[in-house]
Formats: C-alpha cells, sequence, structure tokens
C-alpha cells in the first residue's frame, strides 16, 4: 500500500494536491479580477484623456475657421494642412461638414472617412460637443470623433471635427493586457510552488500519524501518536485517537483477559471429568464404582453446559441482539415464587429470607430472564450471608420504573472491590473457585438482563453491615428491538 | 451414558415404549444414534431420518406414537416439517429439539404445534420422561387418590396419607409431592420440577431443587423403613415404592 510509486492519479487524489489546486485557482481568480478592474480604469481614464485632448482641439479647430472664414476654405484647408504638417501628427485629423454632412475641409489628404460618411454627420437637433467612437470597414483601427454645430458668416450651419485615431490607445491597452497575462502566469507558477510547500509542511504530522497508525495493530496496542503540542487541530487530533486506542487497549485487554478465564473456566470441570474417568478405566472397579464415576461425569458435564449458556448469553448481550421474550409480568408473584425456591436452602442455613409485603406490581418484560435474574441475586446473597443471617427482598414503584431490592446483613464487600462486582469472572473473595462460588458469571448476566430492559442494577455495601442490589426496571421497556446494548 | 442414568443399579430398563414406534428426525449422527439406542432400550421401535425430506416422507406414510424432530435440518428445517404434518391433519405427539442459541424456538414450534421442546444438550431421562408425558397427553387421570406404595395423595382434597397417618405439607410441597405421584415410577429431571412448579425455564447453577426434595423426605420419609422419594444422580428424582 505505501511501498508502490505514487502515480499520478494517486497524486490528484491527495490532500495535497487538492489544497494546492484550490489555492492556485483562488489566487488566479484574485489576480484576474484585479487586471479586470485596472484594465476597467486603465482604459476610462485614458478615454477620458483623450476626449479632453480632441475637445480642445476641436476647438481650436473652430475658432480657427471662424475667424479664417474670409479667406475661403481652400486657404483653411491648407492652412491647417501646413500647420498639422509641422506638429508631424498624423493620427489627428480635422473636417468641416456642411449642414447636408458633405465635407467641406479636411486636414488629412487621406481622410479614413473620406468621402463621406453618414455616421459621423451630427444629429440636426444636437448642441454642444458630442463624442463618437467609430471604426470605418476595413480601417484597422477605431477612431474617436469630437464635433460639434458652429453658424458661419454665411449664416449656414457647419460641422466641425476633431478625429483621432485610437492607434496609441489601443496599444497601451494591449501592453497592459499582455503585463496582466504574464502577472498571471508568474502568479500561478508560484502558488503551484508555495501550494504544494506549504501543504506539504501541514500535512507533515498527518503523514507521521499515518506511519504510525499503520504499525498499530491488535499485538501493539501500546504505541500512541506524537503530540506536536502546538495545540492545533491537528494535536487535538491526535489527543482523541490516542484516546481511542487507549480504550481500544483497555477493551481489548478485558477481552484477552475474559477468554482467558472462560478457557480456564471450561478448564476445570474438563479436567476433572477426564481425571475421572482414567482412574475408573485403569482401576478394577465394580459396576457401582463405575456408575458413581459417570453420574459425577454428570455433573461435570452439566457445570459445563451452564457456563456454555451464561457465555452464549453474555456474547448476545455484547453483539447487541436482544435475548429477551417480553409479554406480561407479575413481578410480585415472580419474586414471591423465587423466595420460595431459595426459601428451602436458607431455611436449611437458618436465614430468614422473606419478602417485604407491598402492592402487586406488574410490568412488561421477559419473565424467564427476570427469573434467572432474581435467582442469580438470591443465591449471591445466600452465599455470602452467615448462617442465622437475614436476606430480604422487595418489589416496589419508584417513579418510571420498578424497583427490585435484595438487601442481606452479610459481611459486605469492601468499596475496592464494588466498582468491579459486575465484571465477568470477578469475585471479591480471591480464595474462591468455581468449586465454592458460582461460576463468577452471575451478577456480570444481572446487568446484563437489567440492561437489556433499558433498566439498571447498582449496589450499595458496608462492610459489617450487609449489601444491597437495587435493579430498576421500567415499567415498559422501549421497543426498538436494538436497543439492548449497552 | 443415556441408560447408565436413567435406571437405578439392578433396576430393568424402564420399558416404556412396549410396542410403540418412534421417529427421530435428526441430521446428527452422534445425536441420533444415541436417541435411536435410547428409545430401542426403552422398547420403542426407532426409525431414524437424516433430513426434513426423509422425516416427512416417513412421517405421512407411517405410523408413529410418537416423532422426536430437531428444528435445524438441512434441505427442509424442522419447523416446516412440523407445519407440513399439522396440515395434513397427523397430530402425532412431536417433540422439538432446539439449540441453545434459538431462544425463540421454544415460542415458534409450540404455535406451529409441537406438544414439548428440549434444549441441546439435554439428558436422555429427561427426553424420556417428555416422551411419556407427552404420549399420555389426553388419556383419563390417575385414579384417584393416587397410591404408590403405603403413600395415597388425594388430588381432589389435596390430603396427603402415609400408613394412615396424616402428612401436613405446604402448597408448594404439595405440589411437588403430587407431581412426583402423578410420574409414579417415572424419572422425573430437575429442570421439569424447576418449570413445571417454579415456572423456571433456566438451571439455577445450585442444589436448590435438592433441599426442596430432602425437605419433603423428612415429611414423607422420615420415620418410615423403606423411602419413596428416591434421586437418581444427575438426573432427577423418582417416586415409588420399593
Amino acid at each position: 500500500m505505501s511501498s508502490k510509486p505514487v502515480n499520478s492519479r494517486r497524486f490528484l487524489a491527495t490532500i495535497r494536491a487538492r489544497l494546492t489546486l484550490w489555492w492556485t485557482t483562488i489566487t488566479l481568480g484574485t489576480c484576474a479580477l484585479i487586471c479586470t478592474l485596472l484594465y476597467i480604469g486603465l482604459s476610462y481614464s485614458l478615454s477620458r484623456e483623450v476626449d479632453g485632448f480632441l475637445e480642445g482641439e476641436m476647438q481650436e479647430f473652430t475658432t480657427i475657421v471662424e475667424e479664417e472664414q474670409h479667406l475661403g476654405f481652400d486657404e483653411i484647408e491648407g492652412g491647417i494642412r501646413r500647420e498639422l504638417g509641422s506638429r508631424l501628427r498624423k493620427d489627428l485629423t480635422f473636417r468641416l461638414l456642411d449642414a447636408s454632412g458633405k465635407l467641406v475641409v479636411t486636414s488629412d489628404t487621406h481622410d479614413a472617412f473620406h468621402p463621406a460618411d453618414d455616421a459621423v454627420t451630427l444629429p440636426k437637433s444636437s448642441s454642444g460637443v458630442v463624442f463618437n467612437t467609430l471604426q470605418p470597414a476595413g480601417a484597422p483601427w477605431p477612431y474617436r470623433i469630437c464635433s460639434q454645430w458652429v453658424t458661419l458668416a454665411d449664416k449656414n450651419r457647419y460641422q466641425t471635427q476633431a478625429v483621432y485615431r485610437l492607434d496609441h490607445f489601443a496599444s497601451s491597452l494591449a501592453g497592459f493586457r499582455q503585463l496582466c497575462f504574464a502577472a498571471m502566469a508568474v502568479a500561478a507558477g508560484l502558488s503551484v510552488v508555495c501550494g504544494l510547500v506549504l501543504a506539504g509542511r501541514s500535512l507533515q504530522p498527518v503523514r507521521r500519524m499515518t506511519d504510525t497508525a499503520r504499525r498499530i495493530g491488535a499485538e501493539n496496542l501500546t504505541a500512541r501518536l506524537a503530540h506536536s503540542g502546538t495545540g492545533d487541530e491537528l494535536d487535538a487530533l491526535a489527543g482523541v485517537l490516542n484516546d481511542m486506542l487507549a480504550r481500544l487497549e483497555r477493551q481489548f485487554g478485558e477481552i484477552q483477559r475474559f477468554t482467558a478465564d472462560a478457557a480456564h473456566e471450561l478448564r476445570t470441570p474438563i479436567a476433572a471429568l477426564r481425571g475421572n474417568m482414567e482412574i475408573a478405566l485403569n482401576q478394577q472397579a465394580d459396576v457401582e464404582e463405575l456408575r458413581l464415576v459417570i453420574e459425577e461425569s454428570i455433573d461435570q458435564f452439566d457445570k459445563l453446559s451452564r457456563i456454555a449458556d451464561d457465555l452464549l448469553l453474555l456474547a448476545r448481550a455484547d453483539a447487541g441482539r436482544s435475548f429477551l421474550q417480553t409479554g406480561p409480568v407479575n413481578l410480585t408473584e415472580t419474586a414471591r415464587d423465587m423466595v420460595d425456591l431459595y426459601g428451602a436452602i436458607a431455611n436449611e442455613r437458618d436465614i430468614e429470607l422473606s419478602l417485604a409485603d407491598g402492592k402487586p406490581v406488574e410490568m412488561f418484560g421477559d419473565d424467564t430472564r427476570i427469573r434467572q435474574l432474581l435467582s442469580n441475586l438470591l443465591d449471591n446473597a445466600l452465599r455470602y450471608t452467615p448462617n442465622g443471617g437475614r436476606v430480604m427482598v422487595s418489589v416496589a414503584p419508584a417513579d418510571e420504573n420498578v424497583e427490585l431490592r435484595v438487601s442481606d446483613n452479610g459481611p459486605g464487600i469492601a468499596p475496592e472491590h464494588i466498582a468491579r462486582i459486575f465484571d465477568r469472572f470477578y469475585r471479591a473473595d480471591a480464595a474462591r473457585t468455581s468449586a465454592t462460588g458460582g461460576s463468577g458469571l452471575g451478577l456480570a448476566i444481572c446487568r446484563s438482563i437489567a440492561q437489556a430492559h433499558n433498566g439498571t442494577i447498582g449496589i450499595a455495601s458496608q462492610v459489617g453491615a450487609g449489601t444491597e442490589f437495587v435493579v430498576s426496571l421500567p415499567f415498559r421497556m422501549e421497543t426498538s428491538p436494538d436497543s439492548t446494548a449497552h | 451414558m443415556a441408560a447408565g442414568c436413567a435406571y437405578n443399579a439392578g433396576e430393568k430398563p424402564l420399558e416404556i415404549g412396549t410396542g410403540m414406534r418412534a421417529l427421530v428426525v435428526e441430521d446428527e449422527n452422534a445425536v441420533a444414534s444415541f436417541i435411536e439406542r435410547g428409545l430401542q432400550e426403552a422398547a420403542f421401535a426407532v426409525d431414524v431420518a437424516g433430513d426434513g425430506d426423509a422425516g416427512l416422507h416417513l412421517a405421512t406414510t407411517e405410523y408413529y406414537d410418537v416423532i422426536v424432530l430437531d428444528l435445524l435440518l438441512p434441505q427442509r428445517d424442522g419447523f416446516s416439517v412440523l407445519r407440513a404434518l399439522r396440515e395434513q391433519g397427523i397430530a402425532t405427539p412431536v417433540i422439538c429439539l432446539t439449540a441453545r442459541d434459538a431462544l425463540d424456538d421454544r415460542v415458534r414450534g409450540l404455535n406451529l404445534g409441537a406438544d414439548d421442546y428440549l434444549v441441546k444438550p439435554f439428558s436422555f431421562v429427561e427426553l424420556l420422561a417428555r416422551i411419556r408425558a407427552v404420549m399420555r397427553r389426553g388419556q383419563t387421570l390417575a385414579d384417584n387418590p393416587i397410591s404408590v406404595g403405603d403413600l395415597t395423595v388425594d388430588v381432589v382434597t389435596r390430603a396427603v396419607e402415609r400408613s394412615g397417618q396424616r402428612i401436613d405439607l405446604s402448597a408448594r410441597e404439595y405440589a411437588l409431592l403430587e407431581y412426583l405421584a402423578r410420574h409414579a415410577g417415572e424419572v422425573v429431571s430437575r429442570t421439569m420440577i424447576l418449570e413445571r412448579i417454579w415456572d423456571m425455564r433456566h438451571d439455577p447453577k445450585t442444589n436448590v431443587i435438592d433441599v426442596h426434595i430432602n425437605r419433603l423426605r423428612r415429611k414423607v420419609d422420615a420415620g418410615f423403613d423403606s423411602p419413596l422419594i428416591h434421586t437418581v444422580r444427575g438426573c432427577g428424582y423418582v417416586l415409588k415404592a420399593g
């Protein structure tokens, strides 16, 4: 995955390439906008300058025409040509047209608009100075024309015009355009280079994180991502990922411990089975002794089978699959049955086991599983309560929930054990083994059953005073079938 | 193994199946063969079918007194066999076998017309007891009062006497004794007792039923030379004289 050469297609898929692309696009866009605005501004101010100049020249021409009209139009034309010839301005032409638009005087012998062009005549009604821009057919440049009406001594109206060829103007703008394109090309090149370098630098921590994460596997969950210490977004991401890794490591550890514990719990009865049978096989046992060995073996098989049941239930709960078969449950009746069932054991050991009086409580849930929960709690309470002690069961509504309480006046549980009391295979008393105690799964199963009902289980205990388990179940669990996971 | 646990030493096998025919529909050979052997020892004539189609074919063409039907079968599953049987009006008692992780199977099977169910792994005595129970279903009730040796249990007045002496029992103790008495001479398993008397469908990991039986023993057997309540280790209990 990492060793293959980076081909162009894959490169384009990288964040670095995409960031560079965006960066370049934005830079170019900004440049283009600025150039366009500058171009418009330049073009506008150049036009204003041309128009100002043109109007001045036109007024001067008008003055000449008005002052020299007594010499005749031919003389005026000759005079202007002489004067302009000395000014060497080839891009400026003066024209005088009569009212019908006929050319009377022109300073240019090669007048672009000669012999006549209707378009350059002024409308009759207009007064003051009028500007037009025209491009005659076949001419390489457009022309700017400034015109006005004058009335000469012969009482006729004439147009005076100053015509300016826009070649300098156009080439100035063209030069500016080229400059803009050159600037944009440079900007584009610079942004690609800068973009690649900057994106590469800022993504450097991501590459390091990728390398580290690649090394982390099930066997090596202890590795952590390096903090840059800058407090930036990537640092925060590294922190979040490290927290996740810590959780995974803890949970993976729990699974490993659980698997090891489960294997150990299964190995004990299997070893007993095998041992018993081998001895029976080797010795000269009579039928009665063999029968005894087989009966013991069946007991061990039962124990194995129960552990398998419990593990299966916990696995189903872990997978978030509902293992409940719900219906109406008469909780008081259920509790009475269980107190009655365990009453025999309590009686033998002179323990007072009683169900507190109360109104009948009904709820919606899985009766079989609630019986299992209660029987686990009672079994647990009776096991840890000394002879002559007391175990109390109560069923009572509490707000939205039903509270099932099983309390005893046994030795209590030390605070350091309470946090882990619902863990699988956890035994508060390390000396207890499966021979004297339960499988170590009872309370874990109680928790799973309570949680499957969207309920909770809690414990309050005081060393020397006793222990109370409180199971809180909603009267009616929510109906979503997948809500049974933790 | 099944036979070893079913009977007390020196006792003749319980030949409950004399003249009866049983069909076992089970694809796992190991399970099918132990059920076959056990049922043969109980004097059943046994046919075994390895898949659903063969099972349905046998069940519809031959007469059987009881069918033991695994729900997880190749080709045609047990539910489908059961449905087809009941649709054809064949009312032979059916006991379903289910896997542990298929908890809905019990309800589904009973809804489809199964008479009882057993969760694997099960004890053979349990299977035998349940077969006997479903075959007896619908027959007339046992005589009243039920007599086992010198013990009489009146199921109407709930009076219990032994050798003419009245025995006082709590309601639950009476229910337990009546259940044993109705199955006098038959092995009743701990799970059957838990199911019938305390409505418990899972097996608590304690000897709690033993304790209840011992309490009952103290009232029924104490002071008499020959006990009536016997423990069949690893399996359950039996109420019988001698």
